[in-house]
């Protein structure tokens, strides 16, 4: 009885799984569904590593219960891609110098990916507002602001104003 | 398009990394794999009374649980072999392993590991202070029989893991002709790496071998731990690299590896030791803390004539690399400016019963630095010299010596730097225009590239792309994935994605000294840009058979070997790798690069293993910043950085190793307070507490690079990646100090220091 | 690690006041379980019931109403900080913009929040400045407590164990006011307060004098609580800078600040009258901008 059976759409594809209460989102995601792109770095929010999109709202995995995502629609990094062509934010970021080490890319992909998918010219204040979750050790953050601000730049220019390609 | 040496490029792992793909140390998965969790000491001093597995081992899913009892009667350690994999007798320090939990799920081995029952007799923990007033109990009693790895030994005793001492004649007579003495304490927290990636291993043992997966700086490093440890050769050990979620120095040493072989070998079973964040704390090689006095003596002129310096530095339960790091201050002490007379330095390192200590980017340079900078600033003060016409007028030119006698040659760049940082940054107008609670800092430095040897492999494909194998691995710093790639495709001319780089793997690559010390892209460069030109040398001799043309009249160039003025005769590369591959055999070419050793003074000091910057590197920095009088909060309002480089390799893997490595020195000098308890135990224990400084706490850095070749290599490239932390917490704490009229003697600064000098300051008003 | 804790996750009203009904301190509400969760890895909770209330609807909405701002039990920070109505209030809208990241602002509620009961919950100085109401709500009965009885101590509230938080009313706010919120913590965001207070200052237009002040802090002492003394020094004086740090220094009455790992209690002690002081500053501040716009 301390297991739920639970069905959310995850990265466009229907999922079930059988897990204990308080399973964290992110041991169900890496540990049984094998999608190791969301990052463990501290268990307990800080860090922003294990970022996904829980109807559209950013969460860190390792604080969110599996339990809790029944019916509704997960998104991580692995659906942030296209069939792993990279959208236009992450070939922004391999441009720009955003990634060092990369652990937690993933994380800053999916909290920017949320942030332009509300807002379509964001400053750079609203950049860095929106990663105050998101820890990167390795680049001091400038070079991944400015990826964000050039994918915002590309997209004003061409009109299409609203969404970063996913 | 081929790629350039300075051109931009795109990471060859960065799509892997922003699309989820990359495989982590904590991603690894192997058939049969069984997962461990590590039974800590919850105590930082006892005696180890006894270790009760019985109730673990008949917990669910349980594989089997290995305790000192099972490991092997041998002791390793990187200089000084003081270690074992598990407690024995003794525990040293909190979160000291004891015992093994191997279990099929990492859930149950966790809840096993809290079903073992440990009995500790606990003592009072020896901390620094006591180390060096001479207090508590030995923590090593069997510290004499402990082996040199490298065969040469160095004065220690009892709780002193190593003390150098450099004592030239004639110091207490410059400072009785002294017109001022001025003298200073300072002290620092340690400071930890906190890589996003927390450490982790999978070992398995088959055939006699142990194979290990695991996110390492320094593989070649990890080997020999493992088999000091597990007592087998060298190369009965193979370790295989994975992309490391950071390191900063922390990863360079085995710390889970030897569990995860211990584990491994004990139960036969593949096992992964993963640790969590609060483990990972508790246990990680943190850069060292420190207490230093420097007393300078100053003639009539304001020249510098004398100097004391004294170093006492927190080695932890175990020594790792530190005792090398003991004899550092010989190098930064004194360098930079000049020093009419002479220094008398004691540093010592001292046995505590907390974490081992070990490195971090930059190692002790960012405190001796700090300590060096403010002291400068109390001489200018006490001299009332302006603080940057203080430094310019002492600089070290062309030629000066550090108190090692290493001649620094290309001393001079520093007035260059100092030149080049005006232009941005001119001081006057700077003074001139700082709002209230504004200050200034400027520090100035010289550092290294670490010399270890590198080797390279190229091979060409029958396609015409480029293998290229080497167990230099990439950090996240570009060395690999843009550095070395681009020095290989550039010579090749091919496009960054026709050179594929290998993992490392001790079985495959010759020796590689390590992520460590910038060393990766001027060193590794090296054999990269001769074992490709070697391959180049054979392709253009194929070409030009297949072209019918002389060989100095090819090119290589977009993939395709051409004839020098006449586009339309080209062949493309693959063709020409084949035709050579199928007439003289594979195309490939191996070379190796180690910086060869620099002269110095074998008499400046007892027990310096560490004497020499090679491949020296000099630098200025400068800080504003704004203290909020309402919090005590420091903001760094600008930062500009004038560092030479040798020769940029990638401009956009660069300035990220300058931006990301002074944002790690804002949260030196300000937020990372890593204090330790009177009882020995950590303070801030998870990423709540340390804190690291976020992307709305970090200015963009201006950085500007000086170009002067290292004359020694054909690339010119000099380390960049270590340096940019060296000087931060030197050009902030300075520049709070300009900004208060209060010195801060301890580093991180914190609210709480500068709020109460705020309130001590309005008091007397 | 495995806890053999059970999840419900409820779609309606009645399914949640039943089942705490009948569970009781048994079942642990869960909305978007930043603390609870936290506190479960910790160890420091063990109930037999998650009950998850995420998907309950009519409790996520920010309403204008008679009696004031009904904010429901689901609303969340990122809500309070980009809602019209609440923007408005600075008290609130710059706390909410101020708990932990984006991550947390997105599914944390203020609710939890209060509930919580964290001595440096940041959302409660703010709500005690606007004489908030919190309704509760269990199978067949409702209740409303003013703010400052529902928060008893540290984790500790008035609540029954059956009972279900629904939503907070806050009073309407008077004309003429300015308000502010001021977090003090070691980094720009991802802190827990050190020290935090919420300020609103009335001040009548006719006499330029104070009319109503509210001061209320958090973080130095086991309740976020009012400064009565910092408000009486203030009703019926122009509002100086001198004023503001005589406020600020008043403050200092009832303040009984802990030493953690956080910050000492010399800090706290330090730091709060000039929090107090800017807080104060910058509701004036307010008042004066929103009168050159009136
Ligand atoms: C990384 C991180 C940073 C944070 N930073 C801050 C910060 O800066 N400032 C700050 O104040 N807080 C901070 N918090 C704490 C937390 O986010 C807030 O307290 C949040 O508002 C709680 O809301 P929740 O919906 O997540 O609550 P939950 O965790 O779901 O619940 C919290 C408590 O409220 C109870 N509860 C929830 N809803 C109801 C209801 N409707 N009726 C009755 N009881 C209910 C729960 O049973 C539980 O006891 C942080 C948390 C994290 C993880």
């Amino acid at each position: 009885m301390t297991s739920n059976s639970v069905t959310f759409s995850l990265n466009g594809v229907d999922r079930t799984v059988d897990v204990p209460g308080a399973e964290t989102l992110l041991d169900t995601l890496r540990d049984r569904l094998n999608l190791r792109g969301s990052k463990e770095g501290c268990l307990e929010g800080e860090c922003g590593a294990c970022t996904v999109l829980v109807d559209d709202r950013p969460i860190d995995a390792c604080i969110y219960p599996t339990a809790a995502c029944g019916g509704r629609r997960v998104r991580t990094v692995e659906g942030l891609s296209d069939g792993g062509v990279p959208s236009l934010l992450q070939r922004a970021m391999v441009r720009s110098g955003s990634i060092q080490c990369g652990f937690c890319t993933p994380g800053f992909v999916v909290a920017v990916t949320a942030l332009l998918e509300r807002e379509s010219n964001p400053s750079r204040a609203d950049i860095a507002d929106a990663v105050n979750g998101n820890i990167c050790r390795c680049t001091g953050y400038a070079q991944i602001i400015e990826a964000v601000q050039a994918v915002v730049a590309d997209s004003l220019a061409a009109g299409t104003g609203q969404e970063v390609e996913a | 398009m081929s790629v350039t040496i300075g051109g931009t490029m795109d990471r060859t792992d960065g799509v892997a990394k922003v699309t989820g793909k990359a495989q982590y140390g904590v991603d690894h998965v192997e058939a049969g794999m069984a997962h461990a969790a590590v039974v800590r000491s919850p105590v930082p001093a006892g005696r180890l009374v006894g270790v009760d597995v019985g109730a673990a081992r008949r917990m669910p899913e349980v594989v089997g649980v290995v305790t000192a009892a099972d490991q092997p009667d041998s002791y390793g350690g990187w200089v000084l072999q003081d270690q074992r994999i598990l407690a024995s007798d003794q525990v040293r320090y909190e979160g000291e392993p004891i015992a093994i939990v191997v279990a099929e799920t990492r859930a149950a081995a966790i809840a096993a590991a809290a079903a073992v029952r440990v009995e500790i007799e606990e003592w009072e923990a020896v901390t620094m202070a006591k180390a060096v007033a001479g207090e508590g109990h030995v923590i090593h009693p069997d510290w004499q029989s402990y082996v040199p790895t490298f065969g040469v030994d160095h004065p220690r005793w009892g709780n002193c893991a190593c003390e150098v001492r450099a004592e030239p004649d004639g110091v207490d007579e410059a400072f009785a002709r002294a017109a001022h003495v001025v003298e200073d304490t300072f002290t620092a927290n340690r400071q930890y790496q906190a890589y996003l990636e927390p450490k982790a291993a999978t070992a398995s043992y088959a055939d006699g071998r142990y194979i290990l997966h695991t996110a390492t700086q320094y593989p070649f490093n990890v080997r020999e731990r493992v088999a000091q440890l597990m007592g087998v050769r060298l190369s009965d050990v193979r370790v295989v690299g994975k992309t490391i979620g950071g390191g900063f120095g922390a990863k360079l040493d085995g710390w889970v590896e030897p569990l995860a072989a211990l584990a491994a070998r004990v139960t036969g079973r593949t096992v992964q030791v993963r640790l969590s964040r609060a483990e990972d704390i508790l246990t990680c090689p943190m850069r060292e803390n420190a207490t230093m006095t420097i007393r300078t003596a100053l003639d009539d002129e304001g020249r510098m004539i004398g100097r004391q310096f004294t170093c006492e530095m927190d080695n932890g339960a175990y020594s790792g690399e530190m005792p090398w790091l003991a004899s550092l201050p010989l190098t930064v002490i004194g360098a930079v400016y000049k020093l009419h007379g002479p220094m008398r330095a004691v540093c010592r390192l001292w046995y505590t019963n907390t974490p081992p200590t070990g490195a971090f980017r930059g190692v002790n340079g960012v405190y001796l630095y700090m300590a060096q900078e403010q002291h400068m600033d109390h001489i200018a003060d006490t001299l009332g010299v302006d603080r940057r016409e203080y430094r310019l007028r002492h600089l070290f030119e062309d030629g000066d010596a550090s108190r090692t006698g290493q001649v620094l040659e290309q001393a001079g760049i520093l007035r260059q730097a100092f030149d080049r940082l005006e232009e941005r940054a001119p001081w006057q107008e700077i003074l001139d225009n700082l709002g209230p609670n504004q200050g200034v800092g400027i520090a100035a430095a010289v550092w290294m590239t670490n010399p270890l040897p590198g080797e390279v492999t190229i091979k060409m494909s029958e396609d015409g792309t480029a293998s290229l194998v080497t167990a230099a691995n990439d950090n996240g710093s570009g060395a690999v994935s843009m550095g070395l790639t681009q020095i290989v495709a550039s010579t090749l001319g091919l496009s960054e994605g026709d050179v594929r780089a290998s993992m490392p793997d001790t079985d495959i690559s010759g020796y590689d000294g390590g992520s460590q010390g910038s060393r990766t892209t001027a060193i590794v460069g090296t054999a990269a840009l001769e074992a490709s030109t070697k391959v180049r040398e054979q392709l253009l001799a194929t070409a030009a058979g297949l072209l019918e043309a002389h060989v100095d009249d090819i090119e290589l160039v977009d993939g395709q070997a051409r004839v020098k003025g006449s586009p339309s005769a080209t062949v493309p590369l693959g063709q020409v790798a084949a035709a050579a591959t199928f007439t003289g055999g594979a195309v490939t070419a191996t070379s190796s690069y180690a910086t060869p050793p620099v002269p110095f003074d074998a008499g400046c000091a007892t027990g310096a293993l560490f004497t020499t910057m090679c491949t020296p590197t000099y630098h200025v920095h400068l800080a504003v910043v704004e203290v909020d009088d309402v919090t005590g909060n420091v903001d760094v309002v600008r930062y500009v950085v004038v560092q030479d480089a040798g020769k940029v390799i990638s401009p956009v893997g660069a300035r990220g190793q300058v931006q990301g490595g002074i944002a790690q020195g804002i949260g030196y000098s300000l937020y990372e307070s890593q204090r330790i308890g009177d009882d020995a135990r950590l303070v801030e224990r998870s990423l709540e507490s340390y804190r690291l400084p976020l992307a709305v706490d970090i200015p963009d850095v201006e950085v500007v690079f000086l170009e002067n070749p290292d004359p020694q290599t054909g690339l010119g490239a000099k380390g960049i990646g270590e340096a940019p932390i060296v000087l931060s917490a030197a050009a902030i704490s300075t520049a709070v100090r300009h900004a208060t009229g209060r010195t801060f003697n301890a580093i991180p600064i914190t609210p709480e220091d500068v709020m109460f000098a705020l309130q001590e300051a309005e008091e007397v008003r | 690690m495995q806890s053999p804790v059970r999840f419900h996750s409820a779609t309606t009203f009645e399914e949640v006041v039943d089942a705490l009904d009948e569970l009781g301190s048994e079942a642990r509400l869960i909305a978007g379980g930043t603390d609870v969760m936290i506190q479960l890895a910790r160890g420091e909770l063990s109930p037999q019931v998650l009950l998850h209330i995420e998907r309950v609807p009519g409790l996520g909405t920010v309403a204008a109403g008679e009696g004031g701002l009904h904010l429901g039990a689901l609303v969340t920070h990122a809500m309070v900080r980009s809602d019209p109505a609440t923007c408005a209030l600075a008290a609130l809208a710059d706390a909410a913009r101020q708990v932990g990241g984006w991550q947390t602002q997105a599914i944390g509620t203020v609710v939890g929040n209060i509930v919580n009961a964290s001595p440096a919950a940041d959302l409660t100085p703010g709500l005690l400045v606007h004489d908030a109401m919190v309704h509760l709500s269990r199978r067949g009965s409702e209740r409303t407590l003013p703010l400052d009885q529902f928060v008893k101590g540290r984790r500790e509230t008035a609540r029954e164990p059956q009972e279900l938080v629904t939503g907070i009313t806050i009073a309407p706010t008077p004309e003429h006011s300015g308000e502010a919120f001021v977090k003090v913590g070691r980094r720009k965001a991802m802190e827990v307060s050190i020290v935090a207070v919420a300020t609103r200052l009335v001040v009548d237009p006719s006499t330029g004098t104070i009319a109503d002040a509210r001061v209320a802090v958090g973080a130095v002492s086991p309740i976020p609580h009012r400064a009565p003394a910092s408000e009486q020094l203030l009703i019926g004086q122009r509002p100086t800078a001198d004023l503001f740090a005589a406020a600020g220094r008043a403050a200092l009455e009832g303040a009984d600040p802990i030493d953690d790992v956080r910050a000492s209690r010399r800090y706290r002690l330090a730091v709060l009258p000039r929090a107090v002081a800017q807080a104060l500053s910058r509701s004036s501040d307010h008042v004066d901008a929103a009168r050159s716009v009136a």
